[in-house]
């Protein structure tokens, strides 16, 4: 009964997001219905490969640890449904579905008997990859900061990217805005250093208002030096120094700060 | 494409219900919006096409779409909606509703944004001394957070919930940091927490979580770190 009533309201959350996916635009019935169909997909819309190994494992769970319940042996077809993380979700000649490892598909043979191509990202596509995104935290002279960037990369060596993060001061919080380059010598190193220069703008906000309302902006420019360490697929781990020179009314303030990062390509 | 509509409006005929009867009949509404759409336009273009009277049928050349690897349906990103409790520090424990992004960069491994807004109440000391007597205004009240977070898969696994259902699960492990703007104020903010997900569907997954959102906190007495514990659920699809 309840094994039951958890179907029916499955089926009924579908129903009703595709009736307002419907009613929303038109291009959206192809979203609805991949929503349908989703473990079913149209047989034309399929890769379908052939099993060269003397056999691969059928997983229940796309992670470490799932058990094995199945086999497909050497000859046999099995049709590609998704992709999660590196694992691929299989259907069998038989209707079975589980999930295999990447590199288990690695050998498989396409109906044209060529073998498979599947993607995989790796450290290549680190070097000639084009944009990324990312976040850091660290410290600016002791305060607490956090970041988060987006740029593009046009050389393999060299790039450009846009930046936004807060400073946490007890007495002010500012934002700051800005835009950085960036040289990365050697990108071809799993741990690769970089070198940047930077410009932009601090706004402060006072945080003790009733003792001082003081809210303003200021100019700086930076220079960083740091490295690049690729963890894998897509994520790169970043830890940087850099030294802000901020201008005031008539002078100028130098700042050291560093932080440390995640970001992903693509 | 025909047996797709068939699946849509004949499916899971042996499992009536309520409301997968107004799910369905909403469906079909809204297929005879855009059929009437859809026709429409197609009206319009004839009329256009009979005063020119160029009228042209034209067979369409079908050639099989070629499916490479590329196309494989890669599910990776996830994006959800969160309801709960969050218990203010030194205020109250207050509704919190908030939306998530998630990216899962490995089997192991995820990224995650997350928003969400609630608004503290009275302290037990405002009760106490009347309507005079308020430490902050009503829109210094509001409580609201973003944050990034790296989560680790620590104990993927499965729930069976009768003796055929089975679902996919993972108590995961968080940590990020992010801004909290409360009293008026931005305040550094670093998250640690635990969580529990369901996989009900390839699509669809369900969550429980329990984070502490500790931050340093003026509004009371000077620099003092407060721990604001947060227990939500809430319901991510995966695309």
């Amino acid at each position: 009964m309840i094994r039951l009533w958890i179907r029916c309201n499955l089926h009924d959350v579908r129903h009703i997001l595709c009736a307002l996916l419907l009613l929303g635009c038109l291009p959206s019935q192809a979203l609805c219905f991949d929503l349908f169909n989703n473990d079913s997909p149209d047989v034309n819309d399929s890769v379908f490969l052939e099993v060269t190994e003397p056999y691969i494992d059928m997983h229940t769970g796309p992670g470490r640890g799932y058990p094995v319940f199945n086999v497909v042996e050497q000859g046999e077809t099995i049709e590609i449904l998704k992709r999660k993380t590196n694992w691929y979700k299989v259907r069998s000649a038989d209707e079975k579905t589980g999930w295999t490892k990447a590199s288990q598909l690695a050998h498989t043979l396409k109906p044209t008997g060529v073998p498979v191509d599947l993607p995989e990202i790796t450290h290549g596509d680190y070097l000639k990859s084009s944009w990324r995104v990312g976040f850091g935290a660290g410290q600016v002279e002791g305060s607490n900061t956090f970041s988060i960037s987006a740029g593009y990369r046009p050389l393999s060596w060299a790039g450009a990217e846009l930046e936004w993060g807060k400073i946490f001061d007890n007495s002010v919080t500012s934002d700051f805005y800005g835009a950085n380059l960036l040289v990365e010598p050697v990108p071809d190193w799993i741990v690769t250093p970089f070198f940047t220069a930077g410009a932009g703008m601090f706004s402060f906000d006072s945080r003790h208002k009733v003792l001082v309302d003081d809210t303003g902006t200021s100019r700086y420019f930076s220079f960083g030096a740091g490295a690049n360490y690729y963890i894998g697929r897509n994520i790169v781990m970043r830890g940087e120094y850099r030294w802000y020179s901020v201008s005031t009314d008539d002078d100028s303030v130098g700042l050291n700060s560093w932080r440390i990062g995640l970001s992903t390509f693509f | 494409m025909e047996n797709r509509f068939k699946h849509v409006l004949l499916g899971h005929r042996d499992r009536p219900c309520f409301a997968a009867t107004v799910g369905k009949s909403l469906v079909i509404l809204s297929l005879c919006w855009t059929g009437l759409t859809v026709f429409g336009s197609g009206a319009i273009a004839a009329e256009a096409g009979d005063k020119t009277g160029a009228v042209q049928v034209i067979t369409p050349e079908v050639k099989p779409r070629e499916v490479t690897e590329a196309d494989i349906d890669d599910e990776s990103f996830e994006i959800g909606v969160f309801v709960g409790i969050i218990n203010i520090d030194n205020f109250s424990s207050e509704p919190l509703y908030g939306i998530n992004a998630s990216y899962y960069a490995t089997e192991d491994f995820f990224l995650q944004l997350n928003y969400a807004v609630s608004s503290a109440d009275l302290t037990s000391f405002e009760e106490l001394s009347g309507e005079n007597v308020r430490l902050l205004t009503d829109s210094e009240r509001d409580y609201t957070y973003y944050n990034a977070l790296v989560g680790y898969n620590i104990f993927p696994g499965e729930v069976f919930m009768t003796s055929k259902l089975t679902f996919n699960s993972a108590l995961y492990l968080v940590g990020g940091v992010g801004n909290t703007d409360f009293g008026g104020e931005d305040n550094f903010t670093i998250t640690l927490g635990t969580g529990y997900r369901i996989v009900l569907r390839d699509w669809l997954t369900w969550h429980i979580d329990f984070r502490d959102h500790i931050f340093k906190s003026d509004i009371i007495k000077e620099d003092q770190t407060t721990h604001n514990m947060e227990l939500s659920t809430g319901l991510s699809l995966f695309f």
